[in-house]
Formats: structure tokens, sequence, C-alpha cells
């Protein structure tokens, strides 16, 4: 896997207008690789074959609204998820967290906020998951050396015998040639 | 048969008991009734054959005197009436054949068949009591018989009446009410009950028949004769004598009898000789005409005519009757028959008078009443004819209709010298309870009620002594007035002992003065409801339109908050847009003023959002979830805060909160976005310097709910302006001064929450609104 590979994005919303607003300015900015889908069935199927790193859906959807598109996405891994829309009533801002939405960002965007928290969320996540892959690295490296000294230590173990043995065979002979001399005296 | 025939009284009886039958037991009883007559005892032998004897012209004289010799009473009454007839003749000369010869076969005929017949119901003389007075039906029958031969032998040579025998016609004169004295010895009971009945009810004696045996005395007087084998013209003239001559079948055959013995009957029934029964009188020239008898005749028959009843009753041994006393019974028959006609009249004329007075009191209180009346006017009026009926010293009309509760009375008295009316309410003992009757009522409760009323009225207790005089004891008396079958109210009046007016009333007088009473005051009670029904309706009317103008207000108010709400969701994209390339495009400039231009861009964006969402938050606020809450704890951190942000001191901005412990039942956050609002807008329409905001709560409608008022001293509004000033987007304020959603806000998060907001406003003197809120759950 690529160390700096582009950031994969999904942004579901219906107003194409919109959607290009905000893939171009998001975009540049992260370095990301955005994909965008009109619907949050359209954002499902995609995400089944190419996971994206992070989501930014819009709240009322046609069909499968913006809370249903987090909650399916976020069963299968944790990832940023964002949430766009008018306003956001108490029920739905608490259903939201509970789900373990990231964010909520009311029409107009003010763009620099929702660039920082996506960026920052991104951030944090990227690093998180760097963290985790250099532990398991870590983790490997560890139990290959361990490998490596029982192989040393047992074959150790095999010189250290036929050593014995071989001392025990000279010891035998020596004795064996002590004994000769004798005699041809 | 035979059973009933032997006891002939029980079939009285029963006959008696059961007057109404089926018209087949009627024939039965008819039958009975007559088999009945037919088992009175036969005539004498002796009175057939001398009848017999008599009959051809060429009897022999020394038969008939041979007869009679075998009879010796009928020997010794011959004899007698001989003497009697001629005075001259010496009585040891006379004989029985000198007698018949003297006489003559027709008298002597005539003679022993009156006999025989008196002697035969003398026998059955039925005992003391008997209403049928059998004298007087003897005279009567006598009287009758003697005209008939009177008139027959006087009547013009080649007339009718001449060719009748005068014997003949003296004869069927005699028995033809033969019926009546038969029924009478047959039925004497019942008889003695139809005479007095017809008496009484001054009918004729052959209704009264009919009606209680089915026959009457003719049909029964034929029947007998012809059974005691009479000459044959006697069960003729029985049978037909009441019958109008032209009328007769043409089959009778001695019509000049009847015609001579009905008119006979006519002319002793004005003279009034005996009694026959019968009350009508026919015109007797019409009847003499018929019977071919100059009318004339007529006068001159009564002088001679009592001289023979005399005779006859003589013979047949009715007492002494003299001339003297005949005429004078007849007299004094007419006398007591004019007296009674007299005191009837008497009668009859009184009673109309009272029944004028009636009339006219009803008329009068017509005439008093016009169509506008009202149901004071209609008491007035009632009162005021009430008494002149009576001429009562008081009297009062009451009306207590049921179905106005009768706790409310409208009453109207009418004294002597003073009247007054009243409408006011009952204890609740004392609501008059009109009985049906006109019986003296206790001086209760009720009429010092009435009392209490005049001496209010007239303001001193001295005009009391006339109706209060305990010397002149008066009786209350109380007349209900029903319409309709429903006891509207009362007549009350006082009648003094002796006052005249109390005899001469008359209770249908009453009744019909009640009666105008009753639908007079009906229709004022029904005036009254109609009016009260139109007020009633046109506050209905009102309140209808009042319910439809707020219904269309709120209609189109929800239908432009539908549609705001739409095009909000809608606006809220493209301004997305805008401020995202906004800010895209104010990153990419260098340029400060550049980026400037683009950022006001991204501000008024914002901006639009801003008002579409307060718009959406309008249209569709949240549904309120309420909590019972103390309206202090809800009030002091909102003033607080006003206090601390705006520019208003401690003694411009006060509350006040009438009871600490009064909670109110609302959503707590949408409770304050109305006083938010309400304060923000009296501080708009006040000034700083001069400024004074009060907010008080008081509870209402037992404490169900609680009232917030906030009053401000600013500029207030034409009546024009508060007209609309709870319409979304209305602002009286200059432009750009608020977007005038406050107070509109205010008024629909009050009504979801179960209240509702109004205000009050003057120009320059300010402005004061008020919210409504449920104190606790419903």
């Amino acid at each position: 896997m690529p160390a700096n590979r582009p950031d994969q994005i999904m942004l579901v919303e219906t107003d194409p207008a919109l959607a290009e607003v905000l893939a171009e300015s998001i975009a540049p900015r992260l370095d990301a690789q955005i994909t965008r889908a009109a619907s949050a069935e359209a954002a499902l199927d995609t995400d089944l074959f190419e996971p994206h790193d992070a989501f930014i859906g819009r709240l009322d959807l046609p069909g499968l609204d913006g809370l249903e598109l987090a909650a399916r996405i976020l069963a299968v891994r944790r990832r940023p998820f964002f949430l766009i829309g008018d306003a956001l009533s108490a029920p739905q801002a608490i259903h939201a967290l509970r789900l373990g939405v990231n964010g909520f960002f009311t029409k107009p965007f003010d763009l620099a906020d929702l660039l920082d928290s996506l960026d920052l969320t991104l951030y944090a996540y990227n690093e998180a998951r760097r963290q985790q892959r250099r532990q398991r690295q870590l983790r490997q490296l560890v139990r290959r050396v361990v490998r490596q000294r029982r192989d040393l230590n047992s074959r150790m173990d095999l010189i250290c015998r036929d050593l014995v043995q071989a001392h025990r065979r000279l010891v035998s002979r020596v004795l064996a040639q002590e004994s000769r001399p004798r005699e041809s005296v | 048969m035979s059973v009933l025939t032997a006891r002939p009284s029980s079939g009285d009886s029963q006959r008696d008991s059961s007057r109404v039958e089926s018209p087949a037991g009627q024939q039965q009883r008819v039958e009975m009734i007559l088999a009945q007559i037919d088992q009175l005892p036969t005539l004498p032998t002796i009175a057939l054959r001398v009848l017999e004897a008599t009959q051809s012209s060429t009897s022999a004289l020394k038969a008939v005197a041979e007869l009679i010799s075998t009879d010796p009473s009928l020997t010794a009454r011959i004899l007698a009436l001989v003497r009697r007839a001629h005075v001259g003749v010496r009585a040891d000369y006379l004989t029985v054949l000198r007698a018949v010869v003297l006489l003559g076969l027709e008298t002597v005929r005539s003679a022993v068949l009156s006999i025989k017949v008196f002697d035969t119901f003398s026998a059955l003389e039925p005992g003391e009591g008997a209403a049928f007075d059998r004298t007087e039906f003897w005279k009567h029958s006598f009287a009758v018989a003697c005209a008939a031969r009177q008139l027959t032998s006087q009547a013009p040579k080649g007339s009718a009446a001449r060719r009748i025998s005068p014997e003949q016609a003296f004869i069927a004169g005699l028995l033809h009410d033969l019926g009546k004295i038969a029924l009478d010895a047959c039925l004497p009971k019942s008889y003695a009950r139809v005479v007095k009945v017809a008496a009484a009810r001054r009918v004729c004696l052959c209704d009264l028949e009919r009606e209680f045996f089915g026959v009457d005395h003719m049909v029964v007087g034929r029947r007998l004769a012809l059974r005691w084998k009479l000459p044959s013209y006697v069960p003729d003239v029985c049978w037909l004598h009441h019958h109008p001559i032209d009328a007769l079948p043409a089959s009778i055959q001695f019509p000049g009898h009847i015609a001579v013995v009905h008119l006979a009957d006519q002319w002793v029934r004005r003279q009034r000789l005996g009694y026959s029964g019968h009350i009508d009188f026919q015109p007797l020239a019409p009847l003499a005409e018929k019977a071919g008898v100059d009318e004339r005749l007529l006068d001159e028959l009564m002088a001679p005519l009592i001289e023979q009843v005399e005779q006859q009753c003589a013979v047949v041994g009715l007492g002494e009757v003299s001339t003297v006393k005949l005429y004078n019974r007849a007299l004094a028959d007419a006398n007591e028959e004019l007296s009674r006609l007299n005191l009837a009249l008497t009668q009859t004329s009184r009673r109309l008078h009272v029944r004028t007075r009636g009339v006219d009191a009803v008329a009068q209180f017509t005439g008093r009443l016009s169509v506008t009346d009202d149901l004071l006017d209609v008491c007035r009026a009632a009162a005021s004819s009430w008494r002149e009926l009576l001429s009562a010293p008081l009297s009062a009309v009451f009306v207590c209709p049921p179905r106005w509760g009768s706790q409310l009375c409208t009453m109207a008295w009418e004294a002597a010298d003073r009247a007054g009316s009243d409408v006011f309410p009952l204890p609740g003992d004392c609501v008059p309870r009109a009985t049906t009757e006109t019986r003296p009522i206790e001086p209760p409760a009720w009429s010092q009620l009435i009392l209490e009323h005049c001496r209010m009225r007239n303001g001193n207790g001295d005009d009391q002594s006339a109706i209060n005089d305990p010397q002149s004891p008066r009786e209350w008396r109380m007349l209900p007035i029903v319409h309709g079958g429903e006891l509207l109210g009362g007549v009350c009046f006082t009648v003094s002992a002796e006052s005249p007016a109390a005899e001469e009333r008359d209770e249908s007088t009453d009744e019909s003065l009640l009666a105008a009473l009753g639908l007079a005051l009906a229709g004022a009670i029904s005036r009254a409801d109609a009016g009260r029904l139109h007020e009633e309706l046109a506050t209905a009317h009102r309140q209808l339109r009042q319910a439809q103008d707020q219904l269309l207000r709120t209609r189109s108010l929800s239908m432009i908050a539908e549609m705001a709400a739409g095009a909000a969701h809608e606006l809220n994209n493209p301004l997305a847009v805008i401020s995202g390339r906004a800010q895209m495009l104010a990153m990419q400039f260098a340029d400060p003023q550049d980026r400037q231009a683009v950022e006001v861009i991204h501000e008024q964006a914002v901006r639009c959002s801003q008002i579409v969402t307060e718009l959406m938050a309008f249209a569709k606020p949240a549904s309120p979830s309420p909590a019972r809450v103390a309206l202090s704890a809800l009030l002091q951190p909102i003033l607080r805060q006003w206090l601390d942000s705006c520019p208003l001191s401690a003694a411009q901005l006060t509350w006040h909160v009438a009871d600490p412990a009064v909670t109110i039942y609302a959503d707590i956050s949408q409770v304050t976005t109305i006083l938010d609002a309400l304060i923000a807008n009296a501080l708009q329409a006040t000034r700083p310097e001069t400024a004074r905001v009060h907010v008080n709560s008081l509870s209402r409608g037992s404490d169900e709910t609680v009232v917030i008022s906030v009053e401000d001293n600013g500029v207030g509004m034409t009546p024009e302006v508060a007209e609309h000033a709870l319409d979304p987007f209305f602002s009286y304020r200059p432009a750009g001064r608020g977007r005038g959603l406050g107070l509109s806000k205010a008024h629909r998060l009050s009504e979801i929450n179960g209240g509702r907001l109004w205000l009050e406003s003057t120009p320059g003197k300010g402005t004061t609104v008020w919210v409504e809120l449920p104190a606790r759950p419903r």
C-alpha cells in the first residue's frame, strides 16, 4: 500500500452546482480524490467495490436519507462522515452523534470552517491508521526475531550434543592409545 | 217463555239492567214484552157478548137487557147511568130493558165496554208509588172519547166525520191509549220510570217507550185490541192515532176514525184534561180539516165535554169528579206549565246575561291588546279585564312559563284606584303552583308577595288599608292559566263576601276569558322567545363571522407558511452555491478590495439564509414539549438577560408576578421565545431614554390560565396597524429595522401551546400585549 496515496472522499449531494463547489474547494486543499454520488444507494454501491476514506452526505436525500447512509457506512468501518443540510432537529442531532457522525454543516457553508474540520478529521484518521499500520509491522518483526532465536537455540543444542559426542570419542581413543605402548615396551 | 211470563217482575228487572243490547237481543225483548201483554186477562165474556149482540141493528133489545141482567154490577152501573142521563125517570119504574131502550144500543155498548175495560185494569192496579196516574189517564181517555163522539155527532152533514157512528168514535177515543195502561199493568216499575223520565226530560212518552222497551204503546195497544177481538177499527186507532193522516197507508180501513181520534186527542191535550204523557201540540186547523170537522166546532166543545167526562167517570166509578174540579185542575196544570216555562226562561236569560258579560270581557281584553304588546302589557290588560269581569277589589295576573325555569315571574296587578306591574324572581319555595280548581287559598306566601309588591309600588302603607282591611274579610282565589296543556301562570283575585258579582259568575265565562288570557299570554311568551332567539341568532351569526374570519386568516396564514417553507428550502441550495463560490473566489484573490467584495456576497447570502431559516421556523414550528414551570422562575432569567443586554435601567424595565406560586404549562423554550419577541417589540417601539416596559402576570378563570402582559409607553399603533400587527412580515417600522416576524411568531407559538395572544394599542400612548397560557395540563 503506497504511503502517500491521495484520500478518497465520497460526496453525496443531489444539487450538481453545490457538489461542484464543494468538490472544487475540497480537492485541491486536502489533496484528495472526490467521488460524487447523487443518492445514498449509489454511494453504498460504489463504496462496496472501492472503499472510501471519508464521506460528506446531504441530510435530506431521496430514498435513504443522510442519517441512514451514515449508519450503513459506519457499520462497515469507522470513517470520517460529515452531514450537510438546512437544519438539524434535536432528535436528529442526538441520533447522528450516536452513529458517530463527525460533524454537521448548515447551508450556506463557511468553506474555511468546513475544510478545516474535514482536513483535521482526515489527518487524525490517517494518523490513526498510520499508527495502526506501524504497530502491526512491529508486531510482525518481534514475532520473526523470536522465531529466529528459537531456531538458533535448537541449532546450538545440536552442536553442543555433537561436541559432547566427539569429546567422548576422543577420550575413548586416547584411552585406547595409552594402553597399546605398554605392550610394545 | 212460560217461565218468563209466569214471573213478569223478574223479566222487568232484567230489562232494566241491560239497556244496551244487540238488535237480535232487542227483538227478543220486544217479543217477551208482547208475550206478557198476551198474558193479560182477557176482556170478560159478557162484554164481548154485549158487543156481539149490539153489533146488528136487528138485535133484540130484550136479549141485550138479559145479558146485562146476568152481571149485577154491570146492571147497577147501567141503571145509574140512566138515572144520571134521564133525571125524570122514576127509580121504581126502571128496569134493565127500559134502561137499554132509553139509552139506545150504541150507548149501552160503549158503556159496557168502558166499564169492563176499566174493571179489567182496575184488577191489575199496581201498589203505592206508581208514577202512572190511572185516574188522570182515564180522564184523558174519557175526554178524548167524549170529544170524538161530540165531533162526529155535530159534524156537518155529508162530511167524513159525519159518516162515523158517534158511539164508534167514542169507543175508539176511549181505547186509543190502551197500550199505555197495558204496559203499566205488565211492567209497572219500568213504566213508572219511563213516565218519570219523560216528565223530567220533557220529551214525548212514545220515544222513551221505544228507548226503554223497544216497543211503544201504539203497537202494544193494537196487539191487545186484536187479542181481545175488539171491533176492527179499534186496533187501527190504537196503532195509528199518532200517525199523520196524509201518510196513512191506503189499505187502512178506517182513516176517518183515526183522523177524528187524532184531532180529539190533540184538542184534549190542549185543554189539559187528564194525563196524556205528551207535551207536543200540533196546530188544530189542519187536523180538523182532514177529519172533516169545522174548526169552530172545537170552541163549542168544552162546556158539554166536561159534563160528559164527569158522567162517564161516575159510570165507571172513578170517584166524584165535579165539573168545577175538572176546570180547576185543567187551569192549575196549565199554570204549572206556564210557571215552569217562565222559570226556565229566567234561568236561560240570566245565563245568557252572564255569558254576555264574559264575551264582553273577552272582547274588551282583546281590544286592549296590540300586536306589539310584550308580556307585561298583556298581563296588565289581563288583570284589568279580570277585575272588571268579577268586580273584584284586587286582581293580579302572573306568568312564570315553565320553559323559563319558572323562577322569573312577570306579574301585573290592578286594584280599585291603582295598578302596577313587575318582573321579579320568586324564592324557590314561593313558586306559585296554580291549582285546577277555584278553591279558596290561604293568604299565603303568594298573596303576601303580591301585597308586598303593591306596598312597594305605592310607597306608603296607608293605601293598603283598603286591601288589607281586616273588617272586610276577603277570599283569595286563584285560577290557572293553561294553554296547549302547559301551565303558564295564574290569575289571583280577591272576592269579598258581599260581592254581588260572585253569585253571577259562570264557570264557562271564566273559562272563556282564561282561554283568551292563555292564548294572549302564550302569544306574548312566544314573541318574547322569538325576540330572544333573534338576539341569540344575531350573536351566533356575529360569532360565526368572527370564527370564519379567523379561519380564513389561519388558512391563508398556513398556506403562506407552507409556501414560505417550500420556497425557503429551495432557496438554501442556490444560496449555498453563491456563498461557496464567493468564498472560493476570496481565497484566490490576492487584492484585499476584491476579497472584501466577494466576502460581502458571502455575508448577504448568509443573511438571506437566516431569513429563510426564520421563515421556516415560523411556518413549521417544532411541536411543543410542554412542562409545568413556575412563572417567576421563568421570567426572572429572561428579564435579567434583557437588563444586561439592553440600554434600559432596572427602573425602566420592571416586572411583577402577582402570585409567586403560579405556574404555566407550556414549552419553556417557546415561551422564552415569545417573551423575548414581546420585549424586543416593546423596546423597538420606544426610545431608550424615555422607555418604560412593564411585565405583569395574573391568574385568570379560576386559575385555569395565566395572562402575561407586556406594556410599553412607545409610539403605539393606529387601529389599522394594530389590526395587522400579528400578520407575518408586517412591520409598521421603517424598512430595515426588523423582519416583522416577532409578534406573529409569538402569536403562533402561544397558539400551539394552547394559549392566545392579543394586543391593545393607542397611538402616542403605547401598546400592551397579552399572552394567555394554560396554567396546568388540560
